[in-house]
């Protein structure tokens, strides 16, 4: 006896049309499953029989063969034992699958031994696959179901265990959960967390910072340890504009796939800020490893990378970063595959100004000897340094200054000049072909972004005082012209070119 | 002679002061029998390349600046090449293949500087490489010894003040006439030859001298290639090394004697407490030199070497003006034939400031270096037209970042 | 004959007539098939059994379900195979084929028999 139940693999982001199909004849007893199944899934034996057993089902006796089609689609993880389950149990007639008059349900989940569902990853995905295939509905765990209901014409049945599973399936499936409102979710995101206005002082940077947002330019910090680097690449994300609903989804998607949503909040609401650690792996960073997984770079997709003790990161990870800077996603090729995961992300570099951390501290004095300093010095060139439109000083405040600063800004506020800049950005996209003045290659910035005679002078003598490189003259105009949108100004001005000046890059005094 | 007993010198540290204690005076030294003197070379005591030898003389104690260690190294290697010079005929060292631009100068010319005649133990013969010729060359040399001659030295990494401050008097002295000579080493010396390089090459072609520890030929450290260019074509690479020799550690204390014998003053710019600056200056006072020291902020580590002399007795730096005056009146009248620009430190640029921010912003800054954030604080402006202003006063020079952020006014309209 | 093929022979015989007496048609006795032999070959109802007996002096070195491991498992059941694709009319009007496991404990008299219906399958 034949039976069949529709399932979906993930593959990349992608949820991939897998279709279980069981068949149990009268013959010396064996259970076997095909279908390229890896080591979990081959394991699902075990699982599916202890769980048939012991939600009160019985295990005839039989030769059971399980093929998980295609047959040259690799399958990968737990996900199937539920559609095997099911699709045993209507192979032996000990369920019939009912009210179908509209399509069928396809099933996915993790059975523990005791026939209860546990929540696999990559919901989201495999959701979105079913309902493209035209499948009515999906029988899958609990924890799940909340992920489920982000994707609208897809009825999402939630199920603890198999007994209940097989009830739905008996009835055609009754109770669906209500699709979510990704709007109301978003709108729903409760204040408090951290914010701007917890920092007080260093004026300078939160402009900076403010500017970068803006026109989505990649960062680089320098201040000794203690001065507030990382509190303030933290609150970074408040500033930024709200997510969309279609930048939420792609965000969740992401997350997803990683396994790090949470049962009660299937939605990722906010802009990811990921902070690695300097040891991570290149695999670990950009993603990859033998069945490929999103790397941080994927998981800071729509949000921030923030890489403290930058000249730390081992040189083969930080190459890896090329082509999510210069693309905004990344692939990662297999002997037989590849995928491509999203990864447009802001870097934020963050480092101290030299080995010891305290040179040119007000305090404490630098006992750094002249080779280190230039070895230190020699790991911030190349091609990285190229992308990163902002340097910033970060000092250390003394506590008067602290105490005496005016009473911060609120990253509300400091959000909506950044909305308002970038809309203009956006207006001026379908010249651009940017969505942001970061990403403007030099065609584009010509054309868009033009200096009138006061300002041209201006970054002449700047380009032979300051000794500027052509490429760090062309990241000034950036810079400037996103400061310009902030200002809702319709040209750069002197002024907000000499602003940008102040952000570049500057060289070390040591050996040329 | 000279020479072949300046290539051996170049391998054994303190062979030449050795030598010195037996034979008395130099020149018994250059008329002795090549024989008797291969004997005593040999047979004096002491190894090769390796610094602190107990009987060496000339107070050759070597300190390392900064802890780079890297050429203390392979004394083997020096052994060697100490052997095989050993057992020339002195005469080949003087046909001996030259680097484009290479002369001798040895103890016996006339042209040898008068300065290290009076050194204890001399060297013998002075490697020296210049892009010119011969008439240029010899033309060099007098003014080597006739220019009023500065030594500016300091710290391999020196804080941004430092920086200026060698900038400053590099360009000052030059400009106003004296010669400036230092080692070439990374930091306050690069600084300080760079600046007076940055002149036109006055009329009589020397634009500074470098005395280096090693070879004449050798680039040592190779960021410096393009200084070290600049100076044989202006200027004068000294060395009292044969040529390709390596530098090592122990080369330049030595050379630090030699800086010291060719200047008539000394000036440390900044250098920790055991710095090779400091020797520099002990050098000089040994050889009843003016030693300066320009002054550093209170309790800073750069500050140690200058503070100390000037514990000691030696004359406040703060110009070059300071210098000249150290070096008497006959020296600034001698300098004044040689000066090339009247330009006086402490000028402020022409020009004022465009727009009220900077000079608000320059205000706030005449009480004392401050970083952004503190600017703002007093000037009552925004962050973003500070940062415009600051932008705007670096490029005409009259502001300069430090390490850290901070940002002061400069001394005068010096190249940020 | 040695005491231990005597035991077994035992064995076999007391499982075949205690199956007899439960109703069951005993099929075949240790038939040879292959390179083995399955112990028993029996069916009741629409259920097809083979039946591998395992007989112990003691227990001291185990229970006799415990000597079937993976090996066995599977070489049974390759057994069995082979066995049905020479006389596939045994699979006519049977909707169950089992392993089953026969121990015999002849530590005691009378031997004692347990039957451990469907104790494996070929896979698990």
């Amino acid at each position: 006896m034949l039976a069949r139940i529709d399932s979906a693999a993930l593959a990349g982001l992608e949820g991939s049309a897998v279709t279980v199909e069981a068949d149990v004849v009268a013959a010396a007893p064996a259970f076997s499953i095909v279908g390229l199944p890896d080591a979990a899934v081959q394991e699902s034996r075990e699982r599916v029989r202890a769980a048939i057993v012991n939600s009160g089902f019985e295990f005839p006796s039989r030769r059971i063969t399980v093929n998980l089609a295609p047959a040259d689609l690799r399958k990968e993880g737990p996900s199937f034992d539920l559609p095997i389950a099911l699709a045993f149990l209507l192979a032996t007639k000990q369920v019939e699958a009912g009210g179908s008059a509209h399509g069928s349900l396809a099933a996915v989940g993790e059975l523990g031994l005791d026939g209860v569902l546990r929540s696999v990853p990559g919901v989201l995905a495999i959701a979105e696959s079913l309902r493209r295939r035209g499948l009515r509905g999906v029988l899958l765990p609990s924890a799940n179901a909340a992920e489920a209901s982000l994707v609208r014409g897809l009825e999402v049945y939630a199920v603890d265990n198999l007994r209940q599973a097989v009830r739905q399936m008996a009835c055609g499936g009754e109770g669906a959960l209500a699709p979510a409102d990704v709007g109301a979710l978003l709108a729903a995101v409760n204040s408090g967390g951290p914010d701007f206005t917890d920092v007080r002082g260093q004026e300078h940077v939160k402009r900076a910072l403010e500017i970068a947002v803006a026109g989505a330019h990649n960062v680089l910090m320098s201040g000794p340890p203690g001065s507030g680097k990382t509190m303030l690449a933290r609150r970074l994300p408040t500033i930024m504009p709200e997510l969309t609903v279609d930048e939420a989804i792609s965000v969740t998607r992401v997350h997803s796939v990683a396994g790090l949503l949470l049962p009660d909040a299937p939605l990722v609401t906010r802009r990811p800020f990921r902070s690695p650690h300097h040891t991570i792996s290149s695999p670990g960073l950009i993603g990859g490893g033998s069945s490929p997984r999103p790397g941080e770079v994927s998981l800071a997709h729509l949000g921030v990378l923030f890489l403290d003790e930058f000249p730390e990161f081992r040189l083969a990870a930080l190459e890896g970063l090329r082509q999510p800077l210069e693309e905004g996603e990344v692939t990662i090729s297999r002997r037989l595959t590849s995928v491509t995961y999203p990864a447009r992300l802001m870097l934020v570099a963050a480092m101290n100004p030299c080995p010891c951390g305290y040179r040119g501290d007000r305090e404490r004095e630098c006992v750094c000897p002249a080779h280190r300093l230039r070895q230190y010095a020699s790991r911030l060139s190349g091609p990285l340094m190229d992308r990163i439109d902002l340097h910033l000083d970060v000092p250390r405040l003394n506590p008067q200054v602290r105490h005496a600063a005016r009473t911060p800004e609120s990253s509300a506020t400091i959000r909506a000049r950044v909305a308002q800049a970038r809309a203009r950005q956006l207006a001026r996209a379908g010249a651009t072909g940017a969505l942001a003045n970061a990403h403007l290659d030099a065609p584009s910035l010509r054309r868009v972004c033009r200096l009138d005679a006061e300002c041209t002078a201006l970054l002449d003598r700047a380009y032979d005082r300051l000794r500027l490189s052509a490429r760090a003259c062309d990241r000034v105009v950036k810079v400037a012209q996103t400061i310009a949108d902030l200002d809702g100004a319709p040209s750069i001005s002197p002024a907000h070119l000499a602003e940008s000046l102040s952000y570049r890059q500057r060289g070390t005094a040591h050996g040329e | 002679m000279c020479v072949w007993l300046a290539c051996l010198a170049s391998y054994r540290q303190g062979l030449i002061g050795r030598l010195l204690r037996t034979y008395g005076d130099p020149d018994t030294l250059t008329f002795t029998d090549p024989a008797r003197l291969r004997k005593a070379a040999a047979g004096a005591s002491g190894r090769s390349g390796r610094p602190g030898a107990s009987a060496s003389s000339g107070g050759e104690r070597v300190t390392r600046e900064g802890g780079s260690s890297a050429h203390a190294q392979a004394p083997s290697c020096d052994a060697a090449a100490f052997g095989r010079v050993l057992h020339l005929p002195p005469l080949d060292c003087l046909r001996q293949p030259r680097p484009a631009g290479g002369r001798l100068v040895t103890w016996v010319d006339a042209e040898y500087p008068p300065g290290l005649r009076q050194l204890s133990d001399p060297p013998l013969c002075l490697f020296v490489r210049a892009h010119c010729t011969e008439e240029e060359f010899g033309a060099r040399l007098r003014l080597l010894a006739t220019r009023p001659t500065v030594a500016v030295v300091g710290s391999r990494a020196p804080s941004a003040y430092g920086e200026e401050m060698a900038t400053l008097l590099g360009r000052d002295l030059t400009a106003r006439g004296a010669l400036v000579v230092s080692g070439l080493a990374m930091g306050i010396d690069a600084l300080a030859q760079e600046a007076a390089l940055s002149l036109p090459t006055p009329a009589d072609g020397l634009a500074t001298a470098a005395v280096l520890g090693c070879g004449a030929d050798v680039v040592y450290p190779a960021t410096n290639r393009r200084l070290f260019a600049d100076v044989g074509g202006r200027g004068l690479l000294i060395s009292e090394f044969a040529w390709g020799v390596p530098a090592r550690a122990w080369r330049f204390p030595a050379r630090n004697r030699v800086m010291a014998g060719l200047a008539q003053a000394v000036v440390v710019v900044e250098g920790s407490e055991r710095s090779g600056a400091r020797l520099t200056a002990d050098f000089g006072l040994d050889l009843g030199r003016e030693i300066l020291a320009v002054p550093g902020e209170a309790g800073r580590r750069l500050s140690a070497a200058p503070h100390g002399l000037l514990r000691q007795g030696a004359a406040l730096c703060e110009s070059a003006d300071d210098v000249l005056a150290a070096l008497g009146p006959a020296a600034e009248s001698l300098a004044r034939l040689h000066a090339r620009q009247p330009a006086k430190p402490g000028d402020a640029p022409s020009g004022d400031p465009r727009g009220s921010s900077s000079a608000r912003v320059l205000a706030v800054l005449e009480r004392g270096p401050l970083g952004a954030d503190q600017i703002t604080a007093q000037c009552a402006l925004s962050a973003a037209a500070v940062s415009a202003a600051l932008s705007e006063l670096e490029i005409e020079g009259r502001v300069r970042r430090h390490d850290g952020g901070r940002f002061r006014l400069t001394h005068s309209a010096s190249l940020p | 004959m040695n005491a231990r093929q005597n035991l077994g022979r035992r064995a076999e015989q007391a499982a075949v007539e205690h199956f007899e007496r439960a109703g069951w048609r005993v099929l075949g006795r240790n038939v040879r098939i292959g390179r083995g032999e399955i112990d028993i070959i029996m069916r009741r109802g629409s259920t097809l059994v083979f039946a591998e007996v395992k007989a112990r002096a003691t227990t001291v070195c185990g229970s006799p379900e415990d000597a079937v491991d993976a090996r066995k498992r599977r070489q049974v059941a390759r057994l069995a195979e082979l066995w049905l694709t020479v006389h596939p009319r045994a699979l006519e009007h049977i909707e169950d084929v089992r392993f089953d496991v026969v121990a015999v404990d002849a530590s005691c008299v009378p031997l004692r028999i347990r039957h451990l219906p469907a104790a494996f399958t070929r896979d698990l």
